[in-house]
Formats: C-alpha cells, structure tokens, sequence
C-alpha cells in the first residue's frame, strides 16, 4: 500500500519495436498535421508519440470539398491525402518537430511500391524515429487501401519497404477486410516491426434536404467513438495472432477508453478525431491513465497490455 | 493567440425567423478582428465537430454572434439562456485587410453578421453596406444604418419594385390581414412571416435603408450606381463569384470571405480548401485552408 505514491508518469514508459516512449499516447496520422497547430494549445513534449499526415514523394492535392461530414459520434473524412510532399515535408515539418522531446512516426504514403520506398529511404536520416506505412487510407482511387485489402500485395510493399527502410516499420491496417488477424500475420511473416490499426471504415452520408451525398467524394472513411467497440474487438484479434507489438487507435475519447485499448492488447494507442473535439485531449487522456495505475496500483503500464484474454 | 475557453452567456434575441444572437463574455472579443470567426462546441456528446461561426461584434470581454439555425448544434446554441456555459475556441481565421476610402461592403444572408464587425470599425462615411435577403425576414438593418449608409436588395419582396424606393416613400402592398381580405392595388401579397411595420413597409427594418430593390445585390448595386475603391463581400457562392467577375470587369480590389465544411478549425486536419489560381506555399498544391489562409481572400487569388 506504501508503494502506491511512487507511482508516476514514469510509470507510463513503453517500447515499441526497441523504440522508449515516454507514455503510450500518439496522436493519429490526419488529426494533427506535424503538430505545428496543434503546438498553440497542447504541449507536444508531452506525447508519447506525433504520427505525422501521410507525407507522398511529390504533393498530392488531395480530393474535392466537402472533405467531412459529421456523424452521430464521428465523422467521415475523405481528404485524399492532400500533402505537401516529401522535399517540403522534411525541410518544414520534421525541421519543426527537431525541437521537441517525443518520438515522431512519419506516415508514408504513395500509389506504387517504388513511391512509398523512395519516400522511405528519403526518410533515412531525419528527424523520423518510425515509419508507419499506409496502405489503408479508403479516400484514393491508387495505393493505399488498395494495398491493405490484398495479402499478398500486403505481403509485396511490407518486405520492399522494410528492406529499404532505416527506422522500425509499422504497418496501418484497414478495418474494410473480411479477416483482419489474417492482414496482421502477414505484415508480421513479411517483416513487419509493428502493427497499428484501425485506419477508418468506408462510410457514407446523405443529405436528405439537398437529396445529395454529403462528401463530393461521396464515400469516406469513418472515425470517432462510434467505431470503438470494433476496434477493440480488432486490436484483441490482432493482438492474439502475432507477436509484434500492435498500436491500437479507433475513436478514443479518454484514458479509460486508452486503457481499454491496451488490455485488448495494445502496447501503445493513438487518439485521432478526438483531437478536433477538444484540442487538450491528449493531455487530459494522459491524466486519467496517470489516475488509473495510481488508483489501482499498476506500477508499470505494460502489465495491462493483453491481460484480458 | 487563439485560445480555448468556457464562457458565460450574456443575452440572447430571436432576430428572424431561424437567425439568433448571442452575447458571450469572452476574452476573445477584445482580440478579434473584423473576419474572424470562433468555434463553437455543443453538450451534445454525439455532436463532436466544432461549429465554426462568424464574430459578428468584438469588444473589450464581450463577443457577439450572429448565426442561423441549420442543424442540431446551432439548434442547441439557439436556445441557451443567460447564465449557460459554453465552449469555444478562438479567434480563427485572419481578418478582412484593412482599406482606407469608401468601401461597398456586401453581406448576403447569414453572410451578412461579420459585415457589422468590419463596418463598426471603418469609418462610418465611407461605408456603403449592401445587404441580401431572400425575403423580407430581414436582421441587422438597423445597427448597420448607424454605421454607413445601407441597401437591401431582397430576391422575393412580394410585389414589384417600383422605380424608385427610398425611407421617405410609402410602399404600396397588400397585406393579407387575418379575415382574409385584400386591400388597394395590385393584389400581390407579401410573404408571412414578415409583419409590415410601423412605417408600412413591406420588409423590416426598410426604414432604415437608402434604398432597396427587387432582385440580388448585383442588380441593386448597378441599378442605383453604387461605387467604391475596395468591395468587401460575404456570403453564397454564387454571389460571391458574381461579386468576383464584377470586381476584376470594374478594376476594383475586392476580399471574399469564404466557407466550407470544417473539422479541427485550426489548419490541421485540411478539410475547409478552397482552389487557388497560384500553388499555396503551404500545401504546395492549388488549395489553401480557409480556416487559417482565410477566411479572407483577395477576389483574384481564388477561384470559385
């Protein structure tokens, strides 16, 4: 019972693929930009981890307004992956980032294989302490998803990137398969060093007043709250059929939701759309867990992950 | 520096039908620059996404907001009293550039509210405000008359427009009272919900207008020859983009202010772009952010 006030945020410290974060709190690719806007509210040295937006090896302008829609508990998003490209990426944002003690994963995204692996051995020698490759993103008509939904395209871009890359390679998943534990073992049998999931679902909305879609790309990816219990049940059949770490994400609102995730089996979460509900909520999900393992005694976060089985 | 905060409720006024304002007490009204625009948060925990809304008035602790109601969140905002609470963020956006000499300043509709924040802080003699009202529910007519001289052109008046309409004028109408019975004239009614007022006049707040037409703002603006060195606009698209072809025919320097669906609000999450006609040297595509590059756009650096 003593032992109880020792309990601190050093006490939050995790390892992905032989990468220390101080907490097991990132922020997802697409919620945060680099962090530059974000840096005016909360304060990015805190984080655990920043997964930058899919960076391209040339800017992509991404799709047609309107981009969002709102949901009952979510929204949809179908940006395209509009960015900058790699050359501006790494001279303006990861320049920023270099100023900042927090591990930065840089999302890597392309329509062909050669594409994602050039970005990643641009990638070699910066700022980026991970990669995590997207090959789930719903909102292109090339690349990505169409990676993500086919083992052994999965398979193919997995081992060409992690052959090339210099930094640990975490592999997104798409939640819009029919067997995602099968994705999972996939990336791990082709040399994955992690998994995170979930990217979003294919959704849609209807404006039933201007009888039109509410997206101009009239489908787009699902986030929020309302997919939570799908992601959890994800990450826990993910977390049981490899041994890589798996980063678990999918509408986190709070500690207890951050926690719920690792009991399901993630080393580490990220907390998405939440972000533009309430620009300090990274900062209140960490107080809450703080909360958690002093409440209940936890004196390493890591005894949680996977103890519901 | 845009902020976050919880902030109090100090009035709220029905001004038209679905149209509502309410007085917050803000820090952020001393801060904020005419163009500007905050985010709104609903309690409703199913309605996650900010409401971005133009700062209508901005003063020392005080904001006020001007909005109409489309959909369950302003719905929430419309109805809470004196005393509520509510979460906001901001200020957003940049500012309408600052010009000095006469201005034609056009709002239409719901674009009109952030048009009262830029004219209260011009001088009021070089103000000449455009307003556009689809019909005679009009707002603000009046706190816009004391600050410059200002038009209506209404699209659906209920009756022709005669040559020349000014406050001094009688309006010819019929009203169809509540027994059902016609009065002079040319039998054309005027659209409920709009009372004809003390001066009986066919929209309200007509007495407060230098003149009014039938139609949109373009029609009033070249039928009463209005003109200035700088246009500043707000409002639908479609009016936007003839304010921009106006512009650029007339060489006059015109900023648009525009909207678009939002997320985060703050430049992060690239939903709100607009096309620009050169590549962003942000994005370093033809898109820049209208929640952080604008709202305000110089007319020629958009396209609409």
């Amino acid at each position: 019972m003593s032992e109880k006030g020792c309990i601190t945020e050093d006490n939050l410290r995790v390892n992905i693929a032989g990468v220390e974060l101080k907490n097991p709190v990132m922020t997802a690719s697409g919620t945060f930009g680099s962090g530059m806007e974000y840096s005016e509210f909360t304060d990015l040295n805190s984080l655990g981890a920043i997964v930058t937006k899919g960076v391209a090896l040339t800017p992509w302008e991404g799709n047609k307004t309107p981009r969002t829609a709102e949901v009952t508990s979510g929204m949809l998003n179908a940006i395209g992956l509009q960015n900058p490209g790699i050359d501006l990426f790494i001279k303006r944002d990861l320049e920023f980032l270099k100023a900042y003690d927090t591990v930065v994963i840089v999302n890597v995204c392309g329509k062909t294989v050669d594409e994602y692996v050039e970005v990643v051995k641009r990638l070699a020698d910066t700022r980026a302490d991970m990669l995590e490759i997207n090959v789930s993103c719903p909102n292109v008509k090339e690349g990505a998803i169409a990676f993500g939904q086919n083992k052994d395209a999965l398979f193919n871009i997995t081992e060409k990137v992690k052959r090339a890359a210099k930094q640990p390679v975490i592999m997104k998943l798409s939640p819009n398969v029919t067997n995602i534990a099968e994705m999972a073992r996939v990336c791990e049998a082709a040399g994955a060093d992690a998994i995170s999931l979930i990217n979003t679902f294919t959704a849609m909305k209807i404006d039933i007043y201007k009888r039109k879609f509410a997206l101009a790309n009239r489908t787009g990816g699902l986030s929020g709250p309302a997919i939570k219990p799908i992601a959890v049940r994800m990450v826990y059949e993910c977390a049981h059929a490899v041994k890589i770490p798996v980063i678990g994400m999918g509408g986190i609102a709070s500690g207890e939701d951050a926690i719920e995730f690792m009991m399901a089996g993630a080393r580490a979460v990220a907390v998405g759309m939440m972000n533009f509900n309430e620009p300090f909520i990274t900062k209140q999900i960490l107080r809450s867990m703080l909360q958690y393992i002093q409440d209940y005694n936890v004196r390493d976060i890591n005894e949680l992950v996977g103890c519901v089985n | 520096m845009k902020r976050e905060e919880e902030v109090k409720v100090l009035s709220r006024e029905r001004l038209a039908e679905d149209v509502f304002s309410i007085r917050l007490e803000s820090s952020i009204g001393g801060e904020a620059l005419p163009g500007q625009f905050v985010s709104l948060y609903t309690r409703d925990r199913t309605k996650l996404l900010p409401r971005p809304i133009s700062i209508c008035e901005g003063k020392e602790g005080e904001l006020r907001l001007v909005f109409r109601i489309v959909g369950g969140g302003t719905h929430e905002f419309s109805r809470l009293m004196p005393g509520e609470g509510i979460r906001i963020i901001g200020p957003l956006g940049n500012g309408f550039p600052k010009r000095k000499g006469k201005a034609l300043i056009i709002g239409g509709g719901i674009g009109i509210p952030p048009m009262l924040f830029l004219a209260e802080s011009r001088n009021k003699e070089d103000n000449i405000i455009v307003t556009g009202f689809r019909d005679g529910d009009t707002f603000l007519l009046k706190e816009l008359s004391e600050n410059g001289s200002v038009y209506a052109a209404i699209e659906n008046p209920g009756l022709e427009a005669d040559e020349d309409h000014g406050q001094e004028e009688k309006f010819s109408g019929v009203v169809e009272n509540e027994s059902g019975a016609e009065g002079e004239d040319s039998g054309a009614k005027v659209k409920d919900p709009v009372e004809k007022n003390a001066a009986g006049s066919v929209f309200r707040g007509a007495e407060f207008t230098s003149g009014w037409a039938k139609g949109n703002v373009l029609n009033l603006i070249e039928e009463k020859g209005l003109s200035a060195k700088v246009i500043y606009a707000c409002g639908p698209t479609p009016m936007l983009r003839a304010i921009k072809e106006y512009s650029l025919r007339n060489g006059i320097e015109a900023f648009l202010s525009l909207e678009e669906r939002m997320a985060c609000g703050i430049g992060a999450c690239l939903s709100c772009v607009c096309n620009s006609e050169k590549i962003d040297d942000h994005s370093l595509v033809k898109n820049k952010r209208i929640c952080v590059e604008g709202p305000v756009f110089p007319s020629e650096e958009i396209i609409l």
